[in-house]
This record gives structure tokens, sequence and C-alpha cells, in this order.
């Protein structure tokens, strides 16, 4: 529409000032992430993989590695299958109260963590679960349902029915035509679900630290405590691969969401 | 050619729904259902309701009292105080700030806004933990602000701007702008640009299109995302932590703090359930808004 | 592999006292229906009318509230779709996404268990019989075929395993003109060979009367008329059927005999009837547009002043003032006739034949 230049300016102004807000100090971390000082400060000393050195052959840090890693695959395992199957469950089947389920499933989502943390706390007491690693990945489920539910729902919400009802004309009872058809196509989302459920894990702070008990921390967790103390740059490098990892997932997340938006859009013809 | 198949001839039993697909039996749909009722149930009402147990479990009097002396304590009246105002002027300054970027990206062009829509999505993406170190970096003795002010010669010392409030709120904003600006620019796509051509036709400036027809149609998202704004930030436990220190502490905080330092679970508990309550409150006081809406939409 | 199909015959269907409700309102309201093996035939009505619910509850999409379906000689009322031995076609052609072409032709043949090596062979020749080159397109998604070939796919897919009955539901309604023309000329050497029984959903009346044997015409979910589309355009039984395929004059008219009707102007026409007069029911005379002739006036069976005019190419589209009412008429212009506004013409058309329509009491 007929903006004048100077309104054009001044919007793309605002953008990029926001745009930096939201992501510069982030990248700040990288750049620190490569300093040859003991210390943080600016300008940092470049080039150095020494921190990076550092958290590799430290074994806490692996520890802290392996046990996001088993926590986020155990848990992204639970909530996607929960997950996906309950919104197909809402999306093809003649459940009543469907909205309710609905509300249930999106819940989490939106009651504060610290809740989560302080009740999960009290009843692993008395499960005598604190401490349990399958019992911390199943609270992190709790957190990731939701982030599978929205996304499953919405993608059996925007697939054109029809193309289940052609398996059904060609011969593919009800089973076969999920199986076959309606599974297949929601792959995708099925899949960004799951990216979903293990970024929440894989940084999961509160919970964690409530339930965890004497076992060794999460790597967020590890962040965390040593943010408390003085912080050394290896901080910055740790950050530096979990920002990578957060990258490359949310790609991946990106080129599955367009897949399947344009599998739902093939299907009504033009 | 043709297979015999086994079916149960029985009217009124569709396969299918010609608008919706495949349909399977009520059965078949609770079965669907229930790993993750089971699941919720356990771990996520099971520890609300363990909350509750912890309360109540010497007598209603006995909780009664323990919820007398969470009221009666000025560290507990203070932050919550802290929390309902930080929580206020976070969602103020996010849908404000939100709502503008939404607008400036909505009239852009194509490219501008899928790199915009980018860089909103990052910091989604990237570790809260990370977020907030970032901002450290930032903000410390020997952090980027101090090293330029110093170099310019504006101060003489480092200033000490981390545990103060203002810090926090730089966080969490930017913690949170995301969750203002996404449902907002989603609102204004799904405005028609007709709607302002037309109203441009018939004579309307540029300002009185936006305040006339834009702003209307797109409050109702708005005040969705500033809901949910003030519900997120009322909970929030890492960027107070990390950035205000004691002295800036927010319920989720103080809980932790009773709970891990005081092993004083009961007094957590109480707080805890009261942040429940008033969270479910708005929710609820969300829900009527959003279905007030869509009626008068409809 | 298609041309063998030609020695199986399509098979009978058979719609008695069809009925499907929601709530309160009856979207098919007591249809029955005989279609012959191998026979064409269109749904054809406004939106609305009850045809996709129709041909939805022939498919076993929907059940029906009452009435009975026979495909052969099997009641089919509750057997589910994938019992049912049809092939359907939808608008939207639901080609799976995920399954390249070869692998979506191969679906129904995979269900039918059938060996590898004879689906290859089949996929492959039924590709060649709609003109898809295998080599070209077997390994392609549907997303990377335009919308005729998606359609293509589509047919095939329907066809491969050899139904008895297909179905078509508004199958052209995505394409542009053009394309739209060149598939209804194939369809109809497909069905020339094939001799399926085909229902084709359509609301485009030139579609209906291109390609079906008979066409039913559908309106609020009751069958207005069955027949062949030369005698639903020539001797349309309703008001709504006449209105609905092609442009119509309707002009009320009064019994005077036997077989003699006047229109307002005292006109005695001679009709030939094929129904019984209903002394209780008023009738309407069908003129076709293209049936009324301008002429001098001395020729002249009506008169009147021209109100509106439109250049249509071949003709040009008038609408005469008339003492019996406005009639519309397709005029020939001519260098040395030219119809402008205001002028005074005359009109006559062919009196023997003339064809009578009950007027409508409601709507």
């Amino acid at each position: 529409m007929g903006d004048t230049a100077n309104i054009r300016r001044i919007r793309f102004l605002l953008i990029a000032l926001v745009a930096l807000y939201l992501t510069g100090p982030t990248l700040v971390v990288v750049w620190l992430s490569f300093s040859t000082d003991d210390v943080l400060r600016f300008p940092p000393q470049l080039f150095s993989w020494r921190w990076y050195q550092e958290f590799v052959f430290d074994e806490r840090w692996n520890e802290a590695v392996l046990r996001t890693l088993f926590v986020g695959g155990l848990a992204t395992l639970f909530s996607t299958t929960i997950g996906s199957i309950a919104a197909f469950g809402v999306a093809r089947t003649k459940l009543p109260a469907k909205r309710l389920v609905e509300a249930l499933a999106i819940a989490p989502l939106v009651v504060p963590p610290i809740i989560l943390a302080t009740g999960g706390y009290s009843l692993f007491a008395k499960l005598d679960m604190i401490g349990s690693n399958i019992g911390l990945a199943v609270l992190h489920t709790v957190l990731g349902v939701p982030y599978v539910y929205l996304i499953v729902a919405s993608a059996l919400a925007r697939i054109d029915p029809s193309i289940e009802l052609a398996a059904l004309s060609l011969g593919a009872n009800r089973w076969r035509t999920i199986r076959d058809v309606t599974m297949p196509v929601n792959l995708p989302a099925i899949i960004t679900g799951g990216l979903f459920a293990f970024l929440i894990s894989f940084d999961e702070v509160v919970v964690t630290v409530f339930v965890s008990g004497s076992l060794a921390p999460t790597l967020p967790v590890r962040i965390f405590s040593s943010l408390s103390m003085a912080a050394s740059p290896v901080v910055a490098a740790v950050s530096t691969v979990q920002i990578i990892i957060a990258v490359v997932l949310m790609c991946m997340a990106g080129i599955l969401q367009r897949w399947q938006r344009r599998w739902a859009e093939a299907a009504p013809a033009m | 050619m043709q297979s015999t198949y086994k079916f149960k001839p029985q009217r009124g039993s569709a396969v299918a729904e010609v608008d919706k697909g495949v349909v399977l039996s009520k059965p078949i749909g609770f079965a669907s259902v229930s790993p993750l009722f089971a699941v919720l149930g356990v771990f996520f009402f099971g520890p609300i309701i363990a909350l509750i147990l912890a309360i109540f479990d010497q007598g209603v009097g006995a909780a009664g009292q323990l919820l007398y002396d969470v009221m009666r304590d000025d560290l507990f009246h203070s932050v919550a105080f802290r929390t309902f105002r930080v929580a206020l002027i976070v969602t103020i300054i996010s849908v404000v700030v939100g709502y503008t970027m939404a607008y400036a990206m909505w009239r852009s062009s194509q490219t501008v806004r899928s790199i915009a829509l980018a860089l909103i999505m990052f910091p989604l993406f990237t570790s809260i933990v990370v977020r907030t170190y970032a901002w450290t970096a930032m903000f410390s003795r020997f952090g980027i602000i101090n090293t330029v002010l110093l170099k310019f010669g504006l101060i003489d010392q480092p200033l000490t701007m981390l545990n103060s409030e203002p810090v926090v709120l730089i966080g969490m904003v930017q913690a949170m702008l995301p969750f203002a600006i996404l449902p907002i620019y989603t609102t204004l796509l799904s405005l028609d640009l007709d709607l302002l051509r037309a109203s441009a036709i018939c004579g309307a400036k540029g300002r009185q299109t936006f305040t006339k027809v834009v702003l209307p149609l797109t409050k109702q998202g708005a005040a969705v995302a500033a809901i949910l704004v003030f519900v997120i930030s009322l909970g929030f436990y890492i960027t107070p932590a990390i950035l205000g220190g004691p002295k800036s502490a927010m319920i989720s905080n103080m809980i932790s703090t009773e709970v891990i330092t005081f092993y004083n679970l009961k007094g957590g508990a109480v707080m805890s359930v009261l942040l429940l309550l008033v969270t479910l409150c708005l929710l609820f006081i969300a829900s009527k808004i959003g279905s007030v809406a869509a009626h008068y939409r409809r | 592999m298609l041309e063998k199909i030609g020695s199986v015959a399509g098979s009978r269907v058979q719609m008695r006292g069809l009925t499907k409700e929601y709530g309160i309102v009856r979207a098919v309201d007591n249809v029955s229906l005989d279609i012959e093996p191998g026979e064409f035939i269109s749904l054809l009505g406004p939106s609305g009318s009850g045809k996709t619910t129709a041909l939805m509850m022939l498919a076993g999409f929907e059940s029906s509230t009452s009435g009975s379906i026979h495909i052969g000689h099997q009641d089919v009322t509750s057997v589910p779709p994938y019992a049912r031995g049809i092939g359907m076609v939808f608008q939207s052609y639901a080609l799976f996404p995920h399954m390249s072409v070869f692998d979506n032709i191969a679906y129904p043949l995979k269900l039918r268990r059938m060996s590898k090596a004879d689906i290859d062979i089949r996929v492959r020749r039924a590709m060649e019989t709609v003109k898809l080159s295998p080599d070209k397109f077997a390994n392609r998604l549907p997303l990377q075929l335009s919308g005729g070939q998606r359609q293509r796919v589509a047919l095939v897919r329907a066809l491969v395993y050899e139904p008895h009955v297909l179905l078509m539901d508004e199958p052209m309604g995505a394409l542009d003109k053009n394309l739209r023309e060149e598939l209804k000329l194939e369809l109809l050497n497909l069905q020339e060979r094939l001799r399926l029984t085909i229902v084709y959903v359509t609301h485009d009346q030139s579609e209906a009367l291109m390609l079906s044997d008979r066409a039913a015409v559908m309106r609020d979910g009751r069958l207005e008329q069955v027949s062949s589309p030369e005698s639903l355009y020539q001797r349309p039984q309703t008001e709504f059927v006449a209105n609905f395929l092609g442009e119509a004059n309707l002009l009320p008219v009064n019994q005077s005999s036997e077989s003699d009707f006047k229109l307002a102007d005292g006109r005695v026409l001679r009709c030939s009837l094929d129904f019984a007069i209903n002394p209780a029911q008023q009738y309407l005379l069908l003129l076709r547009p293209e049936n009324v002739e301008v002429c001098s006036e001395t020729e002249a069976m009506l008169q009147g002043r021209i109100t509106k005019s439109v250049y249509l190419g071949s003709f040009t589209r008038i609408e005469v003032d008339t003492p019996v009412g406005t009639v519309t008429a397709f005029a020939k212009p001519s260098p040395s006739r030219r119809f402008v506004l205001d002028q005074t013409v005359g009109l006559r058309f062919p009196t023997e034949n003339a064809v009578l329509v009950p007027k409508a009491t409601r709507g």
C-alpha cells in the first residue's frame, strides 16, 4: 500500500531492533565461547577451542549430557506416543466430550512449572521416586504432551478427509486406512511434535532440580547452577552447543511443517 | 477379483464421515485417550493432589493455620506484590511492543516477514537458561555494556546492573515477546487486505483505518496474548533467579527457597496452591473472553 | 488391461426410497432410482439439492435413514464402503500425497493381494490408457503433477481394480475450461469401451447433457425428473427443470378445448400432449430462446419493444416486452439487422409440438 519511504524505513528499523533484542545477546554467547581468556570479558581474546575441549573432556559435563539425553529421549518417546494417539482418538473416533479431553491435554502448558516441581517433589517423596530418571522423564512427558497433541491435532484437522474416503472406496478397511494413509500423511507432524517434546525436556530446570535428589544434574541444570557462581567461559561453550542443537531441531521442525502443509494443500485441487 | 469381507450389517454405523474421514468407535476413542489420562492423572494431577494433601494432612484447622501464617508473612506480601507488578509490567511492554512488531511485520514484504518470523522463533527454541546466561554476559561488571560505557568515558567505575528488577524485566520481556507477537501476527494475517483497501477508498486516512478497522478486529487476539503472557510471567523462575538475585525474587523463587532451603514443604505447598488458583481464575476469564468474542464474530 | 474390462459390464444399481435426515432436515428425500448396467447417469442439481449426499450414500460414507441400495444382486445398504466393490473419483482427486503415482494406482491392487509382477503390469498398462507415460510419471509425487494429470491418476486408480460401478463427485470442478472439454471427451471414449455403470454428480448442466445417457435432476433432496438429456431439455416436466437446464420463456396459458391452449393475448396454440391435463393445474408454455425467431410485423405472432440487448458473438440475446410477458430470444444479427433498445420487433415461434409445463405452486 501507499507507504512513504520514511514509514517503510522506520518499520524496518523497528523490526531490526526487536529482532536484535531477541537474538543478539544469545549470539554474543557464541562469540564468547571461542575466547582464550580465563574469565568473561569484552572484547574476548579470540580464537581457541579450549572451552569446548574442557566441556568435552570434563566428566561431570559428560555425565550431565548423558543424563539429559536419556531423560529427554524417554520423555520424547512417551509424550510423542501418548500425545499422538490421543490426538488421533479425538479426531477420528466417536469419543464424547472431546473439548474436555483437549483442555486436559493442554493444561500442563499453562500451569506454572514450580507447581509441578513442588507437587512432583512431594509425590515422589511418598512414592520413593526422588532421583529416578524414569520418574523425571515422565514429569517431562507431562510438559511435552501438550505440544505433541496440539501439533498433531492441527495437522489431522488440515488433511483433506477425502483421501481417507478414497482409501476406503479402494478397498481398505478402517484400520488399513489409518495405517496406510492417515498415519504416514501425519508422520511429519508427529516427528515435529517429538522434536518439541525433546526441546522441552532439554530445556527444563525447575522440575528437574526438585526431583533429581542426589543424581547428577542435567545439562540445563548444570548451566543454571554454575551461573549462580562465577561463570567460567566453559558455560559459553556448552551454551553454544545447546544453541546449535536447538537451531538444528528448529530447522528440522520447519522443514517438516512445510512438508506437512504442502501435503495438506496437495489434496484439495489447486 | 472382488475380495470378500466380513462385516456386521448395522444401520447407522458409518465407518467414515464425509467431512472428517475415518471414524472409529467410542470404545477405541476411550482406549486412545486412556494413556494420556493415566499419565496426566498420576503425574500431573497427582502432584497437585499431593500438594493439597500436604496442606491438609493434619486436619482443616492446621491447614487454616498454615494459610494464616503464609498470609501474615511480610516477605510473602512483598514477593507476591512484586510478582504481580513484574508480570503486569512485562505484559504491558510485551503486548505493546509485540503488537507494534506484529503490525510492522504484517505491513512488510514477504521476505522481511519470513526472516523476522525465523528470528522470533529463535528464542522460543533456544534454552531459557542459555538466554538468561547471555544477559548476564551483557550486564555483568565486565560485560559488554560496562565495557562500552567505560571505553567512551561515560563512567569511571563499572556499574552494578545485575541483581536488579530492570534487568529481570529486560530478560523476561525477551522471553515473553514471541508469545505476544505470534498470536497477534496470526490474527493480523487472517485479516483481509481488501478491508484496508476498502477503508482507504472510503476515504479513511492511515491512522483512521488503523483505529477503526484493524484495531477493533485484532484486539481480541491481543487480549488473549496479554492473558497468556501474564499467566506465564507469574510463574517465572529462572530469569529472576539469575538476573534478579534475592531482592528481586518472584513467587516461584520464594516457593523454591521455602521447600529446598528451609525444608518448609507445607508453606511452599500453600503458596503453590494459591498460585495455581490465581492462574486458573485468569485462564477462566481468558476462556470467557475467547468464547464471548467467538459469539460476537458469528 | 482396461480394454479387457470391456467384457466386464457394469452392475445394476438400485436405490429404493432412499432418505437421509440430518435432524429435521431431509438432505435426501425418498429417492428411488434404477440405474441400468453400463449406464452413465448424472445426478444434477444446484448446491444443497442432495446430489452429493446421495452419492455418498451409494459409496457407503453416509448411512441412510431409511430405504435401500442394491448393487448387482446384493443389498449393500449396510455394507461398508470398502466391501462395496465400487470405484470413486473425488472432487479433490484425493490422491495420497505421500505415495508416488505408481503407488497410488497400485494401492487397490495391493489391498487385493495381487502379486508384485501382476501389479506392475497392470499399473503400467493403466497409466498408458490415460496417456501418462509410466517411465515419466510412475515415480512422481502427486504434488509434482498438474491438475489434469492428477485427475487422470485419480481416474485410473479408481478403475484399475475393475469395479463394476464408478462414482464421480464433480471430478471436473477444479479444472479450467479447455482441460475440462478435453477430459470430458476422454471420459466418453473410455466409457464407450468399458461400459461401466457410472454415477456422475455435477452442478454443471452442460457437463451432464454432454456425458450422460440419462440425467437425474435433484432439488431439495427429491428427484425432480429422470430422463435422457434430450427430453430433459426439450420436454421438462417441471418448471424447475425447464429453468435449470438452459434458458426458458415460460408463458402462462389456459386450456380452451381438448388440445387447444390460449395465450394471455388470446392466441390459440395446438399442443400435442404426452400427459393428462389436470384441470385444476395451471400450465406454462415452454419456449426456448433459440426457437423464438425475429420476423417482420406481418409474420409476427407477438410484437414488442426490445428492453435489453446483449451481443454474444454468434447471436444477440434480446428481451422483448410483449403483451404475454417478457420474451427472451437468441436473434441472429446480420449487417443489415441490428437489435437496439426500444426497437419494436415481431417474434414468431413454432406452434406445433408446443411443450407445456405445470406451473410450480411452491418456491
